[in-house]
């Protein structure tokens, strides 16, 4: 699907998701308490999830979510742009942890590890 | 803040973005890449990151014309940066707590308390930092936590974590943990090198790595054996004789043994005596390391 400008794509959230990539996913979790600039999001990320985004990484997903619609940009503190999940961006990640969590439960009944 | 040279790695990566991305993001970019560094992260696998992110915008922006120079770009940055295959991966694995804590580390002594500061104003936490005069072992490593005055309860959570201090004896606090949605307050009080003649925060074992005593065979000596080396030393010498301090001026008996000490400023030891040379903890600290 092209991108024009920095009109929203359509598409479902678990689809529009998985082809934007696990950064993507990594930061609207972190995005969805509170909004966070770069420097916080990499803090969070590294904390919940125990892996250190690179920045490089990290600008290109923002990007990429941004052009999709799922999150926004807040006004500038100082040089520092915070971002916010957006109401779609929100119902994508809740889709796609719902998947997730699916695939989960599957895997860990055929590996009979329990908790499911 | 970035070496020099990474600095300009950096830049140079950046510069390899559109400009519409460097009019929006070039400022704020710099800026993470100084704080990660700080934070201890590599400055040439921040640049490779950027150079990377680079080569992606590149292509989205303008795909066929700008897929040579892209290409070029990335051959001229993985042999001017020298990258290690590992560092190909942006997504790599760091400690974390999996728990709803945050732990606070400090992986920068020379900037412990500016790191300490950053990072709890960024999570809010009501924690102030200072400074104290400290040993040199001690340095950039966490002398005290002090929890606030008015205390909520929350504040019996803030949890030390020690680790390695300067020179290699163990129990330096280099980080602590404390709930991520901690709203106690407290104060944080960091090491930082002494002028000469301060006094340090907590006297720390002369005989321990680091320290200006370690590995110096005095331990268990006889007093008389002793003396030249300490005299040698250029220090003010306060004796402790069975719990009662003397002076410089007031040498112990030369046949009481050397058993512990402290250090008090960079100009300034404490030397415990004994009628006995028993091997107690500071004699065990001093023998359990290499020297």
């Amino acid at each position: 699907m092209a991108v024009r400008g920095r009109e929203p794509e359509r598409g479902t959230g678990r689809e529009v998701l998985r082809r934007a990539g696990e950064a993507s996913v990594l930061i609207l979790t972190s995005l969805a308490d509170c909004p966070k600039h770069g420097y916080a999001l990499i803090l969070d990320i590294k904390e919940f999830a125990g892996l250190q985004l690179g920045p490089g990484t990290l600008y290109g997903a923002l990007d990429r979510l941004e052009k999709l619609g799922l999150i926004e940009a807040l006004p500038a503190d100082d040089r520092r742009h915070p971002y916010r999940i957006t109401s779609a961006g929100a119902m994508s990640l809740r889709d796609h942890l719902d998947s997730l969590e699916r695939v989960s439960a599957v895997g860990r009944l055929r590996l009979a590890l329990g908790g499911v | 803040m970035p070496r020099p040279q990474h600095d300009r790695l950096i830049q140079a990566a950046v510069r390899c973005y559109p400009t519409s991305w460097r009019d929006r993001h070039g400022d704020e970019a710099l800026e993470l890449a100084g704080l990660l560094v700080r934070d201890g992260v590599s400055g040439v696998s921040v640049a490779w990151s950027y150079l990377t992110g680079a080569a992606r915008a590149q292509l989205v922006v303008r795909p066929c014309r700008r897929l040579a120079a892209t290409l070029s770009a990335l051959l001229v940055g993985v042999t001017l940066i020298g990258v290690p295959l590992v560092l190909l991966d942006s997504l790599t694995p760091a400690s974390a707590d999996s728990s709803n804590k945050v732990i606070v580390s400090i992986s920068n002594r020379n900037d412990a308390a500016g790191q300490l500061e950053s990072v709890f104003r960024l999570h809010h936490f009501k924690i102030g930092v200072e400074e104290a005069p400290s040993s040199p072992s001690q340095v950039g490593s966490i002398l005290a936590v002090r929890p606030g005055a008015r205390g909520t309860g929350e504040n019996a959570v803030l949890r030390e974590i020690a680790g390695p201090c300067v020179g290699g004896a163990s129990g330096c606090i280099d980080a602590i943990a404390l709930p991520r949605h901690y709203i106690g307050s407290a104060e944080v009080l960091v090491g930082r090198p002494a002028a000469p003649g301060e006094t340090y925060f907590g006297s720390p074992k002369i005989f321990g790595p680091g320290e200006m005593l370690h590995c110096s065979g005095l331990l268990g000596k006889a007093v008389s054996t002793a003396l030249h080396t300490l005299r040698g030393l250029h220090v003010k010498i306060v004796w402790d004789v069975g719990g009662s301090r003397t002076g410089d001026a007031t040498t112990p008996s030369g046949s009481l043994y050397v058993v512990g000490g402290n250090a008090l400023s960079a100009t300034s030891i404490l030397i415990h005596v004994s009628s006995k040379a028993s091997t107690n903890h500071d004699y065990a600290i001093s023998h359990g390391q290499r020297c």
